[in-house]
């Protein structure tokens, strides 16, 4: 096993009263490419801050290569960052923005100047390069964000919210510039988001924050097949959530529960008990979902359909079942136009128990 | 390394308190002072508080110099209002611009040079009684009386007291006023219970500063009203000009201070008022 | 509709005549100077450089100029040294008691300057320095910082604080920062308030009056003229005063709009 590049050890931070991070443990590794997310105030931005050395940690260690960087000033680390509002030098123009980090090191004019335009190049803005920025659109401004922070050639690049000031189109396109350089250059990238579309589609791991605690770290696949809690199950979305109690286990290894809507048969995550008795949470996705007249399985729930959503290739059916208990149940369109359904029809959802997973947490 | 925050948040503070507290809160001190053989001498003694607080002249003064800033402050408000009402509504972008830098540049002559310019208008053969000649009229004093002291006053106070009410007034909200006139609310009603409430703490601002300009103006009193009756600040320079009875001078001072204060806080907690 | 047409023809005569009032003196002044009447009246008299000739001549006066100009120079600077300080301190750092500090920083406008003269005679003489031209200066630095901090503390207030955190990140100490960001951001504004200090420094008459002694600078020249000869020099005085002044504000502004970059932020 690799020595991390960055760990955050048992880190915590509080501004006066407040919590902002609870004992953050995180490892990264050197080449990946790591998304921090959460709604706003989940800490996930100051986590970032810490590591760049704009916040200072109230307990625990922050290590770089090994070292700890607690005390180091943002100056004196390699951890640039590319700002939300990307923060570029109003007075400066593209050139003198890009080569800023050099120069602050110390190198003569014609050699930064010289690597300057050789990231300018690399990020497509050659014809901008003794442009005023005002005058730049806003993803060429991304785009010289990003070269004066890489024009350093650090280890680590530390990106806080950058696509969330542009439109839809331009941040996917964005997204695959970003997922390009960092294959390219095989740095590391810690990029902070909200959007749980962006951080899937481009990090190899997710860490997943909610109120200053990690719920969940794990690659996009795994938090989607196995979401630790229902927050991260709810977060991730596309779930259902049941609360059960555990009254036995079948012979195929199942675990049987009873609820306010029934029976079900539900599996464990591995290394996870229960015993009887216990209350647990149970998530079934919304494309192990079917819906049929004629139930044949264990877990069914009588429902009715209240709407129906369409998004792309995908259509999200809403159901209600008694009690109150909403369900959404994902079908690719041609499944849909087979089923035939309506508005106010009652009908029958069921799954398999080997698709409904107990979470690990409440 | 907090050296950094030190070297800049300590300058201004020494100066201040070295150069600023320091000798305002010496000034207070010396009232205490005695002086003995034409030299000030370290004490504490009530003498010139006694001495200046039983004097008649100083009373006299001391009323006068509130009244006429009173009075000041008063006119000059209501002056300036319809004034920067006119230009916060009444005209384009283009003129309002043009206007503000037209009251800007009084700001850059000297008050003294136009206090002397109106000694010409207003003197007794002067241009103003030269042209009621000229109709065939009397002619009017208006130099060396009050009418020529509050002239000077509003030369002093008034370009900065429209511009005072003006940003406050630039920055109301369109839409209250439309709100009012929708519901009905006359241009004059929505004036007086819209616009002049909104734009309170501008309007008290402005009044304070005409009051503590005039109640400390020596200028205006001496060279356009006569210097009769005299005013505080002319007590003050009377007696510094003529004698080293810097201590007397002290009391008035001290005593102009907490006047003003009390004027400051009463107006500052008017203007925050909040609503009960 | 009417009356509305009325009322507001009303009200834009009544800002034509406060401006009327307002310009009165200065352009009644500015006439005077030209005027070969002592104590002009109408008919006026003719026209003249006498007053002129006589200031020009008068080794008082230039003296004074002198006086005003390095007064006002020192002045400036300092001033807005300080008052760079004390907007950099109020933009960054938030500490306990800082509404005294800022209250320290801003004040001096606010008191008279009746008040003022006094205490600063009364504080300089007893350390020896009234009557010098020392004297004046510390006293025209007190009033006038707080003018030099609230003009960059307005421009700061249009800066992104993430640029100098910006900086700071990509490998500025807070002393490049500053050197490299906060200052060439602010730049327009020290310029400006270097020009509204020496402004405010070369026509404060009151405070100088009470410490220059013999050291006069022109204000106290005009009030010590006031107070002796009244002499119509003064308006020659005044109208070269306000022409120099106008000239190095329009100077400045044509400086400031070459130096800034198209369409800055």
């Amino acid at each position: 096993m690799t020595q991390p590049l960055v760990v955050f050890d048992n880190v915590v931070k509080h501004f006066g009263s407040y919590q902002a991070v609870e004992r953050m443990n995180l490892e990264i590794y050197k080449g990946e490419f790591v998304a921090i997310m959460g709604s706003s105030g989940c800490g996930k931005t100051t986590t970032l801050r810490m590591l760049a050395g704009l916040d200072k940690p109230s307990e625990g260690e922050i290590r770089l290569n090994g070292e700890r960087i607690n005390d180091l000033y943002s100056w004196e680390r390699e951890t640039p960052l590319v700002w939300q509002n990307l923060a570029l030098f109003p007075f400066l123009d593209v050139l003198e923005n890009v080569e800023f980090g050099l120069r602050m090191r110390g190198m003569a004019k014609a050699e930064r100047r010289k690597k300057a335009l050789l990231w300018i190049e690399r990020l497509g803005l050659e014809e901008f390069a003794t442009r005023d920025i005002s005058l730049l659109s806003g993803g060429q401004r991304q785009r010289v964000a990003l070269a004066r922070s890489l024009v350093t050639e650090p280890p680590i690049l530390l990106l806080d919210e950058p696509l969330s000031a542009l439109d839809a189109h331009l941040s996917v396109r964005m997204q695959g510039v970003l997922t390009g350089l960092q294959k390219d250059l095989g740095i590391t990238f810690v990029y902070v988001t909200h959007s749980q579309s962006e951080a899937f589609a481009m990090a190899d791991r997710v860490v997943i924050m909610s109120r200053g605690r990690v719920e969940q770290i794990g690659s996009p696949q795994e938090v989607f097949l196995e979401p630790h809690n229902r927050f991260v199950a709810e977060f991730v979305g596309g779930k259902n959530i049941l609360d059960c109690t555990v009254v036995g286990f079948d012979d195929s290894g199942l675990v049987c529960l009873d609820s306010q809507h029934g029976g079900f048969l539900a599996r464990l995550p591995e290394g996870k008990t229960v015993v009887p008795a216990e209350r647990v949470t149970v998530c079934v996705s919304a494309e192990h979902i079917d819906l049929t007249a004629q139930p044949m399985r264990r877990n069914r729930l009588n429902c009715t359909v209240i709407g129906e959503e369409f998004i792309g290739s995908m259509v999200n059916i809403y159901l209600e079942a008694s009690g109150g208990l909403e369900l959404q149940v994902q079908k690719r369109h041609a499944d849909y136009n087979l089923l035939g359904v309506h508005c106010g029809q009652k009908i029958f959802a069921e799954w398999d128990g080997a698709h409904a997973l107990i979470l690990r947490g409440d | 390394m907090p050296w950094f925050g030190l070297c800049f948040s300590m300058p201004i503070l020494i100066w201040q308190l070295i150069f600023f507290v320091f000798p305002l809160a010496f000034l207070v001190a010396i009232s205490f002072w005695l002086v003995r053989n034409f030299r000030m001498v370290p004490t504490f003694e009530w003498q010139n508080w006694s001495y200046m607080l039983s004097r008649g002249f100083f009373w006299d003064a001391y009323v006068h110099t509130l009244a006429m800033a009173a009075g000041a402050t008063v006119l000059v408000s209501l002056v300036a209002f319809p004034c920067a009402y006119t230009i916060a509504f009444k005209f384009r972008e283009s003129a309002k611009q043009l206007l503000v830098l037209l009251l800007v540049t009084p700001f850059f002559t000297s008050y003294l040079v136009r206090t002397y310019s109106w000694q010409v208008f207003l003197s007794d053969n002067g241009i103003f009684n030269a042209a009621l000649g000229l109709l065939g009229l009397e002619p009017f004093a208006m130099l060396n009386t009050a009418f020529g002291t509050y002239i000077g006053y509003f030369t002093l106070c008034l370009p900065l007291v429209v511009l005072l009410q003006l940003f406050s007034l630039m920055y109301i909200d369109r839409s209250l006023i439309e709100a009012a006139h929708n519901l009905g609310c006359g241009r004059l009603r929505t004036v007086l219970l819209v616009v002049v409430p909104s734009a309170r703490i501008g309007i008290v601002v402005a009044a304070l500063f005409c009051f503590i300009l005039t109640f400390g103006d020596f200028v205006s009193p001496l060279y356009l009203g006569g210097g009769q009756p005299p005013t505080l600040s002319t007590l003050i320079t009377d007696t510094t000009k003529s004698g080293q009875q810097w201590p007397r001078a002290a009391v008035i001072a001290t005593m102009m201070i907490v006047t003003l204060l009390i004027a400051a806080f009463g107006a500052v907690r008017f203007a925050y008022r909040r609503r009960a | 509709m009417n009356e509305h047409r009325l009322i507001n023809f009303l009200l834009r005569s009544f800002v034509v005549l406060v401006f009327l009032f307002i310009f009165l003196p200065i352009a009644g002044s500015f006439v005077f100077s030209f005027n070969i009447d002592r104590f002009p009246s109408l008919p006026l008299g003719g026209f003249s450089l006498h007053w002129y000739e006589m200031i020009a001549s008068d080794p008082a006066v230039w003296q004074a100029l002198r006086n005003s100009l390095t007064v006002g120079v020192v002045v400036s600077l300092v001033s807005t040294l300080l008052g760079f300080t004390a907007a950099y301190t109020d933009f960054r750092y938030p500490f306990f008691g800082k509404s005294i500090y800022m209250a320290l920083a801003l004040l001096p406008p606010t008191i008279p300057v009746v008040i003022m003269g006094l205490a600063m005679l009364a504080f300089l003489s007893r350390v020896g320095l009234s009557g010098e031209i020392y004297a004046v200066m510390i006293s025209h630095i007190v009033m006038c910082a707080p003018f030099a901090m609230a003009v960059i503390r307005m421009r700061l207030a249009q800066m992104d604080p993430n640029i100098e955190a910006a900086a700071w990140n990509l490998g500025a100490n807070q002393w490049k920062a500053m050197r490299y960001v906060i200052l060439p951001f602010t730049a327009p504004s020290i310029f400006a308030a270097l020009f509204v200090t020496m402004a405010v420094s070369f026509d404060e008459f009151a405070v100088a009056w009470f410490v220059s002694g013999l050291n006069e600078t022109v204000p106290v020249r005009i009030l010590n003229t006031l107070q002796g000869q009244v002499s119509p020099t003064i308006n020659a005085i005044g109208t070269i005063v306000f022409i120099t002044t106008m000239t190095l504000v329009i100077l400045a502004q044509l400086l400031l709009m070459r130096r800034r970059k198209p369409a800055s932020a």
